[in-house]
């Protein structure tokens, strides 16, 4: 299935700046807006992403509590290959193209999500293979 | 005294949100625009000093694609190098961004390659603290 999503970017000092606005596609993708998360303390299994070697796509996390966080870890939840700790001051924002390296360092086939507190919204958007449908 | 820098960071699919609108509050700022002709070959432009010390906010963006290295044209050995893409700016904020500082090493040259041949409009903004 591929789902659109649109990545929006602006700055502005002084009236000096820039906007630019940049549809996605991806295929493989996982919107969640989750209320009240359950997974305080236990690996949330995320059947999102099946990516192959190459990193393309976009990847959306963050919570709705800035004293707490959510664990992203990939692969294997005992031993992940990567693992990103993310609050929402500093929300997880990946889009290939966008002037950071990827973040992953491996083929990533599955997510798993950890909340340090079940009270938390989380939010989560996953698009993999930027404009190209398995 | 102190500037505020307002950057949104913002990736929407349906009513689902990441990012929203953050304030970069700095103390000085330097920014400039410059214009890459097309067919552009490491053009290079010699800058004011770019510190990764007490650095806030770093933030490019392109009316195309075009390719910029640090300190050293892509033939030699640059610092960083960015392959900017058209609609896909870096905008970086030490108060809001999940990722480190996106230079490595002090910036005073940029070189720019332009794989178009139209002219290519490049935006530069950077923040700091005293």
């Amino acid at each position: 299935m591929t789902i659109n999503a649109v990545y929006f970017q602006e700055v502005d000092v002084e009236g000096f700046g820039f906007s630019a606005t940049k549809s996605l596609s991806g295929a493989q993708i996982c919107t969640m807006d989750i209320l009240d998360s359950e997974y305080e303390g236990a690996d949330y299994p995320l059947e999102m992403f099946v990516y192959e070697d190459d990193p393309g796509g976009f990847v959306g996390m963050s919570e709705g509590d800035a004293s707490t966080t959510i664990t992203l870890e990939t692969n294997n939840a005992s031993v992940p290959i990567d693992s990103f700790t993310i609050t929402s001051l500093k929300p997880f924002i990946y889009v290939k193209d966008a002037g950071f390296d990827d973040p992953f360092t491996g083929a990533v086939t599955k997510g798993f999500l950890t909340s340090s507190d079940d009270s938390l919204n989380i939010k989560a958007i996953i698009g993999v293979n930027l404009n190209t449908a398995y | 005294m102190t500037i505020n820098i307002s950057a949104t960071k913002r990736l929407q699919v349906g009513t689902t949100i990441v990012g929203g609108l953050y304030v970069e509050v700095v103390e000085s700022v330097f920014k400039f625009t410059c214009n890459i002709p097309g067919s552009a070959d490491n053009l290079v432009k010699n800058i004011q000093d770019i510190h990764t010390a007490n650095l806030k906010f770093f933030s490019i963006y392109s009316s195309g694609d075009i390719n910029i290295y640090t300190n050293d044209p892509s033939t030699g050995s640059p610092d960083d190098s960015f392959l900017m893409k058209l609609d896909l700016p870096l905008v970086w904020g030490n108060s809001f961004s999940f990722e480190s500082v996106p230079i490595g090493t002090n910036i005073t040259a940029l070189y720019f390659t332009n794989p178009s041949t139209t002219v290519v409009t490049v935006k530069v903004v950077v923040g700091y603290t005293a």
